[in-house]
């Protein structure tokens, strides 16, 4: 007679990975904000690479146990890795191409100030040096 | 708007390096008034006749909300000639110079008017 103990059998099969897989977006989410918060305005690559690998974890949590639970964790995160490649991509800006070029003074322009004061090029000679940041807006 | 709020923060930082801080949106002269009033430091100017972005090469067709247009996110350090000595244009939309990066433009560009 053979006296054997049967393999122990996890109950949550993947449940480190699984959580592993949820926890990493939030991680990257709060990353950013404190990026963001530190006044650090740099592209958030992390966020959708943490998201991504998150994929990866929750596919593996899947296989390991088929939940409905953890399918819908996975597309819910596929969702947001899809989404967040697409804007990061789509939000890529061509190379400047302009006629500004460092060495040469800035072309002739005319527009005005916040109170109405024209302000051209002449605007940027005399005592001070300039940084113009040119922004979307307000919205 | 951020950036805003980054560079007013360190006006300091610019008038100790004898350097103004000029920002420019295609917005027109209510809205600039309104960002004037928030960043007491900065010289805001309303470029709503384009007469600025267009002789620069900033429009961005399209891009905001509506379907107008808005200037491409651009900083460009121009010393007390006139003469431009650094362009910088981020590679995304998203992302914006710190007024660190700025400062350090401004430092490496312009030596002659660190203090």
């Amino acid at each position: 007679m053979v006296n054997s103990t049967p393999a122990k059998r996890h109950r949550y099969p993947g449940r480190l990975v699984f959580l592993l897989g949820v926890g990493l977006p939030l991680v990257g989410i709060i990353t950013y904000a404190v990026q963001l918060g530190r006044g650090r305005l740099a592209t958030p690559w992390h966020m959708a690479i943490d998201s991504t690998l998150a994929v990866g974890l929750l596919a593996v949590a899947f296989w390991q146990a088929r939940k409905v639970w953890r399918a819908l964790a996975f597309i819910l995160v596929l969702l947001l890795a899809g989404a967040e490649w697409t804007f990061l991509v789509g939000t890529r800006l061509p190379a400047y191409s302009g006629p500004v070029a460092a060495g040469k003074a800035l072309p002739a322009f005319s527009t005005s100030q916040a109170d109405g004061t024209p302000f051209t090029q002449r605007d940027l000679v005399g005592s001070q040096n300039n940084v113009l940041v040119f922004f979307r807006g307000r919205w | 708007m951020m950036e805003l709020v980054q560079l007013e923060k360190r006006h300091e930082d610019f008038a100790r390096r004898n350097s103004r801080v000029i920002v420019a949106s295609m917005e027109g002269l209510e809205d600039a008034q309104r960002t004037q009033e928030k960043f007491p430091h900065l010289l805001v100017l309303a470029d709503s006749g384009r007469g600025l972005s267009e002789a620069i090469g900033l429009i961005d067709y399209h891009a905001a909300p509506g379907g107008g247009d808005a200037d491409t996110p651009t900083t460009i350090v121009v010393d007390r000639d006139g003469v431009v000595r650094w362009l910088f244009r981020p590679s995304e939309v998203i992302s914006r110079l710190s007024p660190d990066d700025v400062l350090k433009a401004v430092d490496q560009s312009i030596p002659a008017d660190v203090n």
